[in-house]
């Protein structure tokens, strides 16, 4: 095996410019080689662990600001009447109640980032936090001097940048997730009726709405959940911390990077599809978000088979063929409406 | 960084002279053209002059009558092309002229690392890449430019980057074989 074409194939896959032709030349490769598969997995991990550069310090923008303002004509030293400075008095004063109200309607507004179906998204915050946004989520953010406040409808995974002083808060329904300096997954789809954390890293602390007072402090690899019908329930009961990987596990594993794919809550930050024991209409459900389709049952009998598997680079078609070996059932794929029965 | 609209951010300075969103657009590159500037082999404080110098003149200019369709290519070739004047004014000689010379990759390891010591030893292995190579490898992966963008900020062709992206990938290959087997060696030069 040329060494060369392996790593051009890497290469490929890595700046995410892989054909399919390609694709599967480096499957059948990673297949006959699990070594490589291996490698690849860490050099996967380590091209999308980008370092967070931090915002620089305020005083560099207004030092430059302050280059920009300096005036670049000479200054004119005519005489001006009285009545001219009473003008541009007020024409000043007028402007700055103007730019005052923009300011303040900036200041303000949240801004927004949605994805759709089948989109997914990495981007920094102006402070240097990362936020991976999973598929139909949205995302409203204020970062002011201080305090970091998110509010989430969907899923987000966030890698926090330390900043004692500005506390970074997630709302999502009726959950509060606070953090400093930390990396945590929150998963609040609308119409799911359910709500989850999980912790990778750090330490947050999880509150209700209606009862601040009562905080759940999580610890790495655990996650709380939250479910809407459950809401007249105790808080004890309702924040019930769960583990996320047994501590067999958690014991063996030496190194465990930043992103886990060993944790199915937090598989899809590496661009993987991972579900454990779902049937099939729930995973229909993630696999319409993933893909960016319309699922449709044809026969409920169907719809009841139990599914635990991941996808990572297959395409809507490929996942389906791979499910079709464990239970029998047949599909269509119009393109974005698939029909399964 | 596909998420936050960049464009939109710009578009809003450019319509409104919103000063608050040109803070955003300042932060959240200043820090990434510094670096690729001290790529550029230059040193931190005249990178840094550099990258203020490109934000003054966006500022002053916002009003032209060629609004900026693409602000982020357009800042980093801001910066190239600044830097590259420095270099001709200064020492008369620019890197990507220069020999290809990629350092040897040497340091202990140790059998059993943590994930944030492996991905310094990776950050190690593509610190010994030539100049050049580094570089291109931070505009693809750090700034999520295509290879096209890249070719042309760097007014290279687009061979030239996949090439010095294989190397690259190559190098940290070589890394990870040797940090695998916890070996106290160098990683020869190709």
């Amino acid at each position: 095996m040329d060494s060369h074409r392996l790593d051009e194939l890497m290469t490929a896959k890595l700046s995410g410019t892989l054909d399919e032709a390609g694709q599967r030349e480096l499957t059948e490769l990673l297949q006959q080689h699990p070594e490589w598969a291996q490698e690849l997995a860490l050099l996967e991990e380590y091209w999308n662990a980008v370092p967070a550069a931090e915002a620089p310090a305020a005083i560099v923008f207004s030092e430059m600001m302050a280059k920009a303002a300096q005036p670049a004509a000479t200054e004119n030293t005519r005489t001006l009447h009285w009545w001219k400075w009473a003008a541009a008095a007020a024409v000043i004063g007028l402007l700055c109640t103007l730019s005052y109200r923009l300011w303040h309607n900036v200041a303000t507004g949240r801004e927004i980032v949605e994805t759709r179906n089948g989109e997914r998204r990495q981007f920094r915050l102006s402070d240097g936090s990362i936020v991976h946004m999973n598929a139909s989520s949205r995302l409203a953010f204020d970062l002011n001097t201080r305090s970091r406040e998110i509010w989430l409808e969907g899923e987000a995974y966030f890698e926090v940048a330390k900043d004692a002083a500005r506390p970074f808060v997630v709302h999502a329904a009726t959950l509060n997730i606070h953090a400093l300096g930390t990396a945590f997954n929150v998963k609040a789809y609308p119409g799911e009726g359910r709500c989850e954390t999980t912790l990778l890293e750090g330490a947050v602390e999880v509150y209700l709405d209606k009862t601040p007072a009562h905080r759940v402090r999580l610890r790495p690899y655990e996650k709380v959940a939250y479910d809407n019908n459950n809401a007249i329930a105790s808080p004890e009961k309702i924040l019930e911390i769960k583990p996320v990987i047994s501590k067999t596990v958690m014991a063996k594993a030496v190194a465990l990077p930043a992103i886990d794919s060993t944790v199915s809550e937090t598989a899809w930050v590496s661009n993987r599809l991972q579900f454990e024991s779902l049937n099939f209409e729930q995973l229909a459900t993630l696999l319409e978000r993933w893909y960016g389709v319309q699922i449709t049952f044809r026969n409920n009998n169907v719809k009841k088979y139990v599914f635990s598997g991941s996808f990572a680079s297959e395409t809507v078609t490929q996942a389906l063929q791979a499910l079709q070996l464990t239970e029998e059932f047949h599909f269509e794929n119009n393109g974005t409406q698939i029909i399964i029965y | 960084m596909p998420g936050i609209d960049i464009q939109a951010m710009w578009d809003t300075v450019y319509r409104t002279d919103d000063q608050q969103s040109f803070r955003n657009l300042f932060n959240h590159f200043y820090t990434g053209l510094v670096r690729f500037a001290t790529d550029l082999s230059i040193s931190r404080e005249a990178a840094e002059e550099i990258v203020s110098d490109v934000f003054v003149q966006l500022w002053k200019n916002r009003k032209q009558d060629d609004p900026i369709v693409h602000i982020k290519t357009y800042l980093f070739t801001a910066v190239r092309n600044r830097c590259y004047n420095h270099h001709r004014d200064q020492y008369k000689h620019q890197w990507l002229e220069l020999e290809e010379e990629e350092a040897p990759l040497t340091g202990d390891v140790h059998p059993q690392l943590e994930w944030k010591e492996m991905q310094l030893w990776l950050d190690k292995a593509i610190g010994t890449l030539s100049p050049q190579g580094r570089t291109i490898f931070r505009l693809v992966r750090e700034e999520g430019f295509k290879y096209k963008e890249v070719a042309a900020i760097l007014e290279i062709s687009p061979r030239t980057v996949e090439t010095q992206l294989v190397r690259a990938t190559s190098r940290l290959r070589q890394a990870l074989q040797h940090y695998g087997h916890g070996l106290d060696q160098k990683i020869p030069a190709r």
